[in-house]
């Protein structure tokens, strides 16, 4: 008797707990939602995310649509709860099925950003299109940004333009901007100022911080006075830039002179569509290739503008995995290198160049330049020949550089950083005509370097790994 | 009799100051304890622990006006001071008591403030008075919530920093248009309520 007596207390026990439910069960959604909104940003009470989390958690396991959105959210900052990308898009998944349009567009910046996934940008746009299609201003923003640029879509003005009205037309900052900067520029069109200010302004009233930077370095008058000067040679450029390409790419069977070498002339910097130029600069560029390792320096005068260090070729494309930091103190970041050969022997170089902080790419540019003969060691009587660094990588302070040279000359060796800076200089050291050691003792930190070797009239460089 | 007057005198002047001081002291507290009371009630340990930390105070204060040559240690004590009320006061306070004092002293300061920001706004004469007064309604609210923050973590910049930075990502458009504006204004290009491009 006793133990059914027990029996039948312990399940009445039980099922008080389960009637009694939740301790969140007694608070309506509205507040709920009211309380984690403010304890997430701190709005008349301290920030408080892990509260704001388990409020959130409460919601999600009810299948609430914000609260599987926020929640997707904290997990991918790591705010509040362990950061957990997988977790994050699983909730951003379901709240996007079910309608929501900033789960669509947080999605979308995921995939555009690389942020926890892998990059792809086509997933991204169809995230963004959706959440557009749903009347979303982030979402007409995303694809008419990506659209306006080219990134995972076909790149067209017209559609990013449609997309950006109808997101400026919903009070966003960015759509708004963008288009002041389109019609500013007349990528595709004439330029047309009045448009341009009437978007610069909606976006001041929705709030676009870069309108101040707008007014203060006076870039609507800049871009005027760069609108007036013309429509460059750019029709020219292109044509002949075309027909380079469409001939048998000259690093795939590129001899080491082929390339490697000083070369000046202009890099230009054009629009989304590859219709206008809209910069360009006298530059000279210092290549080097020992077996599969390309290094660039891309130089304006004294200054070096870019350097470039690759071992990754597909065809006559040259990228790099990795940017150091020295290098984003740089004026550009290349993320890409394509060279294509014209019959007078003009390069074309096709650059990439991406901000560092997001790896969003920047208005593509092409530098036309030709091998400038008075510094180049091809076919200079005075150059060296394939110099090489033994031992490599070096290990220690102490190194040597075989030089054949052609004839006698006096060559000055220094040692650079990859970013361009100047470490070292290794004096001066006379050549006699044949193969030369000259060894080298300078103390080096462990990484890589470029050898600089300039004599009467020629340049040459070489890659050092110390290990 | 004379010996006994001549020491008693000391004594009598002795007891006449400490009697000042603590009369002075209970009336510095009464008055901060009255001025607390007007915006919220308060129980009486929270009273209680008000009127002792201001009492504390109060005395570091003392201590650093009269006591203190160093002007450089003076002014520490003052801020170590204003640190340890500041504190107590806000941890005895509960959050609800804690947010209407600190909004009903800080209105005056905030709606100057708003008016100046909603100003900016109206000198473009895009807005209908309607929208004006929705816009300064949105920002004297955005302003009020930093002004909790500031006085709440007055002594502790840190979470003072981090607060302010996580509310700063629900910051009401039309107070970032006017401080656009504002910005506008100072480099000359804000001319008869438009900007010059």
């Amino acid at each position: 008797m006793k133990k059914i007596i027990l029996i039948i207390c312990m399940f009445c026990a039980f099922a008080a707990v389960r009637m009694q439910g939740h301790p969140l069960d007694s608070i309506s959604t509205k507040r709920l939602l009211r309380i984690a909104h403010n304890c997430k940003y701190g709005i008349n009470t301290s920030v408080d995310l892990e509260k704001a989390a388990y409020i959130y958690k409460y919601l999600a396991r009810k299948k609430h649509i914000v609260g599987m959105r926020e929640l997707g959210l904290m997990y991918i900052k790591g705010e509040g709860v362990k950061r957990s990308v997988m977790s994050a898009r699983r909730l951003l998944n379901e709240a996007a099925a079910c309608g929501d349009k900033r789960a669509m567009c947080e999605l979308g910046r995921m995939y555009q950003f690389g942020d926890g996934v892998g990059r792809n940008l086509t997933i991204a746009y169809a995230c963004y299109k959706e959440a557009a299609d749903r009347g979303s201003a982030q979402g007409c923003y995303g694809a008419g940004y990506l659209t306006y640029k080219g990134m995972g879509v076909r790149q067209d003005y017209a559609k990013a333009v449609e997309l950006l009205e109808k997101g400026s037309g919903k009070n966003h900052p960015g759509c708004s901007f963008l288009l002041g900067t389109y019609y500013a520029h007349g990528y595709d069109t004439v330029p047309d100022y009045k448009k341009a200010e009437k978007y610069f302004e909606r976006a001041v009233k929705n709030g676009h911080g870069w309108t101040v930077d707008l007014t203060k370095n006076n870039v609507l008058d800049s871009i005027k006075a760069q609108n007036a000067s013309g429509k460059t040679e750019w029709k020219r450029i292109s044509s002949s830039y075309r027909s380079a390409r469409r001939m048998k790419a000259m690093c795939k069977t590129a001899r080491r002179d082929s390339i490697a070498g000083t070369w000046s002339g202009k890099i230009y910097t054009y629009d989304w569509s590859g219709k206008q130029i809209l910069k360009e600069e006298d530059l000279s560029m210092y290549i080097s290739l020992d077996d599969s390792l390309l290094s660039v320096r891309w130089m304006s005068g004294d200054d070096v503008r870019a350097v470039f260090v690759s071992d990754r070729r597909v065809g006559n494309s040259w990228s790099r995995r990795r940017i150091t930091d020295e290098e984003k103190l740089l004026k550009w970041v290349i993320s890409n290198m394509s060279f294509e050969f014209s019959p007078d022997n003009t390069m074309y170089t096709r650059i990439s160049t991406a901000k560092t902080s997001t790896r969003e790419k920047r208005k593509p540019m092409v530098a036309i330049m030709k091998r400038d003969f008075a510094t180049t060691s091809i076919d200079n009587v005075l150059s060296v020949d394939a110099p090489k660094v033994t031992p490599m990588p070096i290990t220690d302070d102490r190194f040597t550089v075989n030089i054949t040279a052609r004839k006698q000359c006096m060559v000055k060796m220094s040692i650079y950083s990859v970013s361009g800076a100047r470490l070292a200089d290794c004096g001066s050291h006379h050549l006699s005509e044949g193969a030369n050691n000259i060894t080298v003792n300078v103390p080096l930190a462990k990484g890589q370097y470029i050898l600089s070797i300039d004599g009467e009239g020629m340049h040459e460089s070489v890659n050092i790994i110390h290990l | 009799m004379k010996r006994f007057l001549f020491l008693l005198f000391p004594v009598l002047l002795t007891g006449n100051v400490f009697a000042d001081n603590g009369q002075q002291t209970g009336q510095r507290s009464d008055r901060k304890i009255i001025e607390i009371t007007k915006i919220v009630k308060l129980s009486v340990e929270q009273e209680k622990a008000i009127r002792e930390a201001y009492d504390r105070y109060n005395e570091k204060i003392d201590s650093s006006l009269y006591d203190i040559k160093d002007a450089v240690v003076a002014a520490r004590m003052k801020y170590e001071a204003g640190k340890a009320f500041n504190e107590a006061l806000m941890n005895t306070l509960t959050e609800p008591q804690r947010n209407r004092y600190i909004r009903v002293t800080s209105t005056p300061e905030i709606e100057v403030k708003a008016q100046y920001k909603t100003d900016l706004l109206s000198e473009t004469g895009e807005y209908t008075d309607a929208e004006l007064k929705e816009k300064k309604t949105a920002i004297f609210n955005y302003l009020m919530a930093e002004k909790i923050v500031y006085v709440r973590d007055k002594y502790n910049i840190k979470k003072q920093k981090e607060n302010i930075r996580r509310l700063k990502q629900v910051q009401p458009v039309s107070l970032r248009e006017s401080e656009i504006r504002e910005k506008q204004k100072a480099q000359g290009r804000f001319v008869n309520g438009k900007v010059r491009w």
